[in-house]
């Protein structure tokens, strides 16, 4: 009995098996540790009193990785199983009940050798993203170590989006990467703050994981824009989401009279006029 | 005919979302929370129409577009 019809039936299965065992490595070193941070901000910077906070994600391994917010990476998860399923009232309130809320829904992506990352956000319906080079974001190591969590840290400085950033690393873990953009210095960093404290990251957790994570990419189709097109796009739903919603063929049709809508655009400017302060302020 | 499937579906899915209500046929709608909070009537991008209930208007309009995302596709 032949096993291989021909010797380049052969070279072909050989071929395949190799670039098995190179996409499986790749894709192993891909995701190896999961950090966890904890968001402190405050996003109304004239009220002491918004401060909020949020558990983010992030996934790393030797050279990409992927945070987020907890609740963005769970929602995701959850949908996509979701989607698999088959739908009923029962498994649409049972993912429903499962989800947390989140005030963060993207996912920034980066490759930690280039140092560039890429953005990625929901706006409506319609997928976003952009890339970053922070190649030119420079770091001032400096000489001053402490202790944070039981980790030997020592400090860093950099400005990033008009805040300037106090970073302490450490190179127990030799991974030069952190939380939400920030990245390139030698060692994982384990607390951020801007020197006003409005956004505070400090890492809760970190381990290893048991199974490495294969299957991040996203099932959407996202539009690559700019950096400031994608700006303008999340301006323009923030002056008028129920226009942004019509765009995407969703209406509203408000009780004739009673000033619905003027109700609602009033409530959700006074809301966006607490919003003040993100954490890009440039 | 696929209409008429497709907008039983999008009743019985939106039936279990907690805070978006279908419109009854003669406006009988006793939901006390519908009564409590801010509901708008919403006409979805597959053509059914409910209301959509919530304490802000980011919190109506998240729930629009979820509900919107999640039951659409099975159109």
């Amino acid at each position: 009995m032949k096993i291989f019809p021909s010797l380049s039936t052969a070279f072909f299965c050989l071929f395949i098996f190799s670039f098995s065992i190179s996409t499986a490595q790749e894709l192993t070193d891909k995701f190896k540790y999961k950090a966890t941070y904890e968001l402190t901000w405050q996003i109304d910077s004239t009220n002491a009193e918004s401060i909020q906070n949020e558990t983010m994600l992030l996934f790393t391994g030797a050279g990409y990785s992927r945070f987020s917010s907890q609740g963005h990476h769970i929602e995701d998860s959850i949908q996509r199983v979701y989607k698999e399923r088959e739908r009923t009232p029962q498994s649409f309130s049972e993912m429903r009940s499962k989800i947390s809320e989140t005030k963060f829904k993207y996912y920034i992506n980066k490759k930690l050798a280039d140092r560039e990352i890429n953005f990625q956000e929901e706006i409506v319906k319609d997928y976003y993203e952009y890339s970053e080079d922070l190649s030119s974001i420079e770091w001032n190591i400096l000489p001053e170590t402490k202790d944070i969590s039981g980790f030997a840290v020592q400090k860093a400085k950099t400005s990033y989006a008009g805040r300037n950033y106090t970073a302490w690393f450490t190179s127990e873990i030799p991974i030069p990467d952190g939380p939400y953009k920030f990245n390139g210095l030698p060692g994982l960093i384990i607390k951020i703050a801007d020197e006003k404290e409005y956004y505070v990251f400090k890492l809760t957790g970190f381990k290893s994981l048991k199974e490495p994570i294969f299957d991040t990419e996203s099932d959407e189709d996202y539009l690559e824009v700019d950096k400031n097109k994608f700006r303008e796009i999340k301006e323009e739903y923030n002056v008028d989401p129920i226009a942004a919603l019509g765009r995407s063929g969703m209406t509203i049709s408000f009780k004739s009279g009673l000033g619905q809508k003027e109700k609602m655009m009033k409530e959700h400017r006074k809301e966006l006029k607490k919003q003040n302060n993100p954490i890009e302020l440039k | 005919m696929k209409l008429l499937k497709n907008s039983f579906l999008g009743t019985v899915f939106l039936l279990a979302l907690g805070s978006v209500s279908i419109v009854t046929a003669n406006n009988e709608n006793k939901d006390l929370e519908v009564e409590k909070r801010a509901c708008v009537r919403t006409t979805f991008s597959f053509g059914v129409t409910a209301l959509t209930c919530g304490d802000t208007t980011e919190e109506i309009i998240a729930k629009i577009i979820e509900a919107d995302e999640e039951i659409c596709p099975i159109n």
